[in-house]
């Protein structure tokens, strides 16, 4: 990995037209705000929430158990890579106990990966820790592996990119953005619709 | 010997007494816990305690959802708990330090829940790991194995340092890219105010960045004649913060420092470390 793919001021600055991809195909609410500040730069955050289903509670229920997921898609200046801080409650707001979100991503992370079921160590990726800026708890998705999926999955060329390596361009970090949160979006059940790369 | 502080800032212990408001008739429990250390590591030996004396079985909702609280707030358990205390406001509270045991309205929406799902362990890793970002891109955590991870932990939890050490070193060693550090202020609502930015150990003229250099760093706007603390002690501001992270980071790979308005004083009443900072100081 050659260096950083993204900085905290290209990521704020994509974040308009990653709204803008991602509300153009998904009737959520979603908005961007900011948190707090680093330095003189602020921190902002695209924040959405959606009902999805969550993993079944047994076999012979007929209804599907729906789950609310408030997501805040961030950004790390420790991994230089975006990260998800969420909360997972029930339709009606009580949050989910801990076994049942720890069940949640699990079935979303193997029913996307295809791996065996048993064989994720989710303690090693998955905590319940304090959002960084707004200090209430959240889940989130250990980044040490994110700043190598980033580079893997961006389709900046060079020329989109400054003598640091790092995307320089609005519209390809923007689109890097949008490729990690296909991956990562899948542990809490959001699928990006194709469409929001066109 | 360089040794010797790092070993000092290990050894700090605080005198705890652990009350149960609900139940007067319960006897507090009396703890010499590690400045260093966390909170939610004493959650079985709480537990126990009820068990036996309380009569509040260690299986019950109670004990399970069981939390911390001082001077009417909960405590931020996440943090470790010297942190915790050189935050009291307005002033570290006397020792021994009285901490309320809880057993119900756990604040779900103000603190982190650690139990067997979210285990306190799996949350100091990712402490490490991020500070290891900082430093060295996680290269050097991402290369020790699980099994220096453990011994890290198990170090920390078991007391100790040599066991600890041995592997930390080669976190704490080498040129780091950027310096783990969080600046917290208290403030008088009970709101905690956490600041961390990117900071390189040396300035663009390579010499050491200093505590003034940082905070002008983290707070640009910022006028006020200000004292940085950790480990309840007051750090002169022309500390350079490379030498203040290598002998006074806490086992988590930060420097945790609390910042404090300070009395600016003419006569020297022993609160010399207070520097004020503006555009016209001066390096």
């Amino acid at each position: 990995l050659s260096g950083p793919m993204l900085s905290r001021s290209a990521f704020n600055e994509a974040l308009p037209q990653l709204l803008a991809r991602l509300s153009g195909r998904l009737s959520w609410p979603m908005r961007l705000a900011t948190v707090g500040a680093e330095s003189d730069t602020p921190v902002m955050e695209l924040q959405t929430s959606f009902l999805v289903a969550g993993p079944a509670a047994d076999a012979s229920d007929s209804a599907p158990v729906l789950v609310q997921v408030r997501l805040h898609i961030g950004f790390s200046s420790a991994y230089a890579c975006p990260v998800l801080h969420f909360c997972l409650s029930q339709p009606d707001g009580v949050p989910l106990a801990a076994s049942d979100a720890a069940d949640f991503v699990r079935v979303n992370v193997e029913s996307s990966t295809g791996e065996a079921a048993g064989q994720l160590d989710l303690a090693s990726v998955l905590s319940q820790v304090p959002h960084p800026q707004l200090g209430c708890p959240m889940y989130t998705l250990h980044p040490c592996r994110t700043a190598e999926l980033i580079g893997r999955l961006t389709s900046a060329s060079e020329a989109d990119r400054d003598g640091s390596g790092e995307v320089r361009d609005t519209n390809a970090a923007a689109l890097a953005v949008l490729s990690w949160l296909t991956v990562y979006g899948r542990a809490v059940g959001l699928q990006v619709p194709p469409e929001c790369f066109l | 010997t360089p040794d010797s502080i790092q070993r000092q800032v290990w050894d700090g212990k605080l005198p705890v007494c652990f009350v149960l408001p609900e139940d007067p008739d319960v006897p507090p429990l009396y703890s010499l816990v590690p400045r260093v250390g966390y909170f939610p590591a004493l959650l079985d030996r709480l537990r126990a305690h009820l068990s036996r004396h309380a009569g509040i079985d260690e299986d019950s909702p109670g004990a399970q959802q069981l939390w911390l609280r001082s001077a009417g707030r909960p405590l931020r358990w996440h943090l470790p708990v010297g942190l915790l205390y050189d935050l009291e406001r307005p002033k570290p509270p006397p020792l021994p330090w009285e901490v309320e045991i809880r057993t119900r309205d756990f604040p779900t929406d103000e603190l982190v829940s650690f139990g067997p799902n979210n285990s306190l362990e799996s949350y100091f890793l990712y402490c490490l790991k991020e500070a290891d970002a900082l430093k060295h891109r996680a290269r050097v955590i991402n290369e020790m194995g699980e099994r220096e991870h453990r011994q890290l932990w198990q170090g920390l939890l078991n007391d100790q340092f040599d066991q600890f050490s041995v592997v930390n070193r080669k976190l704490m060693e080498g040129e780091a890219k950027y310096l783990p550090f969080r600046i917290y202020q208290q403030e008088a609502d009970g709101g905690l105010s956490v600041l961390q930015c990117l900071a390189k150990p040396h300035r663009e003229d390579s010499t050491p960045l200093t505590l003034s250099d940082l905070l002008r760093i983290c707070m640009p706007n910022f006028a006020d004649p200000v004292t940085l603390a950790t480990h309840g002690v007051s750090l002169p501001m022309e500390t350079p913060l490379a030498w203040a992270y290598d002998k006074l980071a806490y086992p988590d790979n930060f420097l945790h420092l609390v910042l404090q308005p300070s009395r600016c004083n003419s006569a020297g009443d022993g609160e010399s470390s207070a520097m004020q900072l503006d555009s016209s100081s001066e390096f």
